[in-house]
């Protein structure tokens, strides 16, 4: 699960934000789905009913009981002056979620200030009815010929007391794009490569005082749209485990950006990103696997995920990229979040976005400890980047 | 606005500690206003189905009671007599005593009420095929020792103030225990003399562990280590 949240410059009037929604899920009809199971597969299936707004608590992210919600799979949530959207990625990617939220946004702008938010961008029109590709399953129209799942090795994890089931620690640093950029500058890549080398140095600390010599993974989720022309609001994204082997010694922040921005590369193109795809999809369309009940496939899946998923990285960053708002919208903004749910394998996940010129930067662990978060934006502090910390819990 | 004077990062109007790394923070100047909470104050929990447990019972023994007559008759329809729905009347029973605890209080009760289906099923089979001393020498003392066993687990698990790995090892102590006194009665009741064999190789694993569980528990740098990175 994932959380996109906008903070208002206003308290958020509720009876407003139900009508935005019920508004915005008319025009976006592919969060209206309820998550069935079959005797094969699980399928999607539209629902009549609409869905509710509900109250944010400081614990985000529980998992949704599909009955409790209405069988939806998404949550609309409003506190003081912070709307937000909580969903399932079965449902929606980034991109989806995102157009979803700045479109109820704009809906709600609208009924609360009759403040006119041109569409465009993010934000759909919501006098136009919605429109087939935004509902279309594009990993099936781009499956390509041939693929293969690469396996991967095991990463290094960090370890903590787990807290109880229904907790998650949230950190979000709040860092000028400006200053970023200079540094990205200076360095010569990307502001995510610069975030994951920073990412990996604090992990190659950590790891260094438990004397393990695991490979140091992130995971970096890939949007799939500008590799090929989808419109589709469903989930249209893959990823990409990059990092470096640590027995072969501890690398310095230059070397790191190399070997990043080298595997990057290698990995950023539409052959590879298809392949990858076509790997997964031909692996479920495998009769030996087509043939199992649905509980069976479930059983499967889990195993394929902790033997595949979280346990080849060691921590993940998702960055939703850098968010123009409309000069009509921004005035009635603060701030833009996103962060991702409780992890099953590692630790914790890093997500960011960033808007008006700040980059709002949020680590959600299922542990105590925040040792890696503090050597992290430590590091970054000592890198001449200043970071302005704020948490859901008082530690 | 403060500064952790151990990470460097600004924090939040109105923090105490830094989120990081647990500094406290001690500025004079910082402003004394209550700072805009960012997060609600409420937390959300995993809700739990209460389902009518006692009803539930209530239905499950009807059903039983109902069943148990509805065979009862078709015997005496089709046989003339009661003979083979005996057997059905016995299942039912030792199922009712299980089925029969969420309507009873004390866990005593419920050990009793479940122990007391579980005789009525052996004593009924016995009744049928004269096997009294089968009942008495074998199947009394065998489900004795299974309840027991069952019993003594129960309470270790709800013996919260014991370390978890204590319990365990405990509750392998008490079935090396079962498990040799199953085999000593089998032997008395069949060759009328006592041989371990087989339990000797189901014990001397289970003591091993027991003993292992019971040494870890006593390393708490060690459990410590495990819990942490298993993330139990």
């Amino acid at each position: 699960m994932f959380r996109l949240s906008v903070t208002l410059n206003d308290q958020v009037d509720q009876s407003c934000l139900q009508i935005a929604l019920e508004k915005t899920i008319r025009r976006i009809p592919s969060f209206q789905y309820r998550l069935k199971q079959g005797v094969f597969w699980f399928y999607f299936e539209k629902q009549e009913s609409l869905p509710i707004v509900q109250p944010d608590a400081v614990n985000p992210l529980i998992s949704i009981k599909a009955r409790d919600e209405g069988h939806f799979l998404f949550r609309v949530r409003y506190y003081t002056n912070t709307i937000a959207l909580e969903t399932f990625h079965a449902l929606t990617d980034g991109t989806g979620a995102l157009t979803f939220l700045l479109t109820l946004l704009a809906a709600y702008l609208h009924i609360r200030y009759q403040a006119n938010i041109p569409s465009g961008g993010y934000i759909l029109p919501l006098n136009e009815s919605p429109c087939m590709d935004e509902m279309e399953d594009s990993f099936l129209r781009f499956i390509g010929a041939w693929g293969a799942v690469k396996a991967e090795k095991p990463a290094f994890h960090a370890c903590g007391h787990l807290l109880p089931p229904h907790q998650l620690y949230i950190l979000t640093g709040k860092i000028p794009v400006s200053v970023l950029k200079d540094k990205c500058k200076e360095h010569g890549c990307t502001l995510t490569t610069f975030l994951v080398a920073v990412m990996i140095e604090a992990l190659q600390e950590q790891q260094s005082k438990i004397h393990t010599k695991k490979p140091v993974m992130v995971a970096v989720p890939v949007n799939l749209r500008p590799f090929f022309p989808s419109k589709t609001l469903r989930n249209f994204s893959s990823w990409m485990n990059i990092g470096v082997d640590t027995r072969m010694g501890r690398y310095t922040l230059k070397e790191l950006i190399d070997i990043l921005q080298a595997q990057m590369r290698l990995c950023m193109n539409a052959k590879s990103l298809q392949a990858k795809m076509s790997g997964t999809m031909r692996a479920a369309r495998h009769p030996a696997f087509r043939i199992l009940p649905s509980p069976a496939k479930q059983v499967v899946l889990n195993i394929g995920d902790r033997m595949l998923g979280d346990a080849c990285c060691s921590q993940s960053l998702s960055n939703l990229g850098s968010i123009t708002l409309s000069e009509a919208m921004q005035s009635y903004v603060r701030g833009l979040r996103f962060i991702l749910g409780r992890s099953r394998g590692k630790a914790g996940s890093g997500s960011c976005i960033s808007l008006n010129g700040t980059l709002f930067l949020s680590f959600t662990r299922k542990i105590r400890e925040a040792e890696f978060e503090r050597l992290f934006f430590s590091r970054l502090v000592e890198l001449g980047v200043p970071v302005e910390i704020e948490s859901n819990y008082g530690r | 606005m403060s500064y952790c004077v151990h990470c460097g990062v600004k924090l939040g109007v109105g923090a105490s500690v830094c989120p990081l790394c647990g500094t406290p923070v001690n500025d004079p100047l910082a402003e004394k206003s209550i700072p805009e909470a960012l997060w609600p104050e409420r937390e959300d929990h995993f809700q739990k189905r209460a389902l009518n447990w006692p009803y539930l019972s209530c239905l499950v023994l009807l059903g039983l009671a109902v069943s148990s007559c509805a065979v009862m008759l078709c015997d005496l329809i089709t046989t003339g007599h009661i003979s083979w729905s005996w057997y059905v009347v016995g299942a039912a029973l030792s199922a009712g005593g299980f089925a029969a605890i969420p309507n009873l209080h004390h866990s005593w009760s419920r050990s009793v009420c479940a122990y007391t289906g579980i005789e009525l099923m052996l004593l009924i089979i016995a009744w049928r095929n004269d096997g009294f001393r089968w009942y008495c020498f074998l199947a009394l003392p065998f489900s004795s020792i299974i309840t027991a066993y069952l019993l003594i687990c129960l309470r270790l698990a709800l013996r919260k103030k014991l370390r978890l790995l204590h319990r365990i090892a405990l509750c392998l102590t008490c079935l090396v225990l079962s498990l040799i006194a199953v085999e000593a009665l089998t032997d008395q009741y069949v060759c009328n003399e006592i041989h371990l064999f087989w339990s000797v190789y189901a014990v001397i694993p289970l003591a091993v562990i027991a003993i292992l569980f019971m040494l870890l528990s006593r390393n708490k740098h060690l459990v410590e280590t495990i819990r942490k990175n298993t993330f139990i």
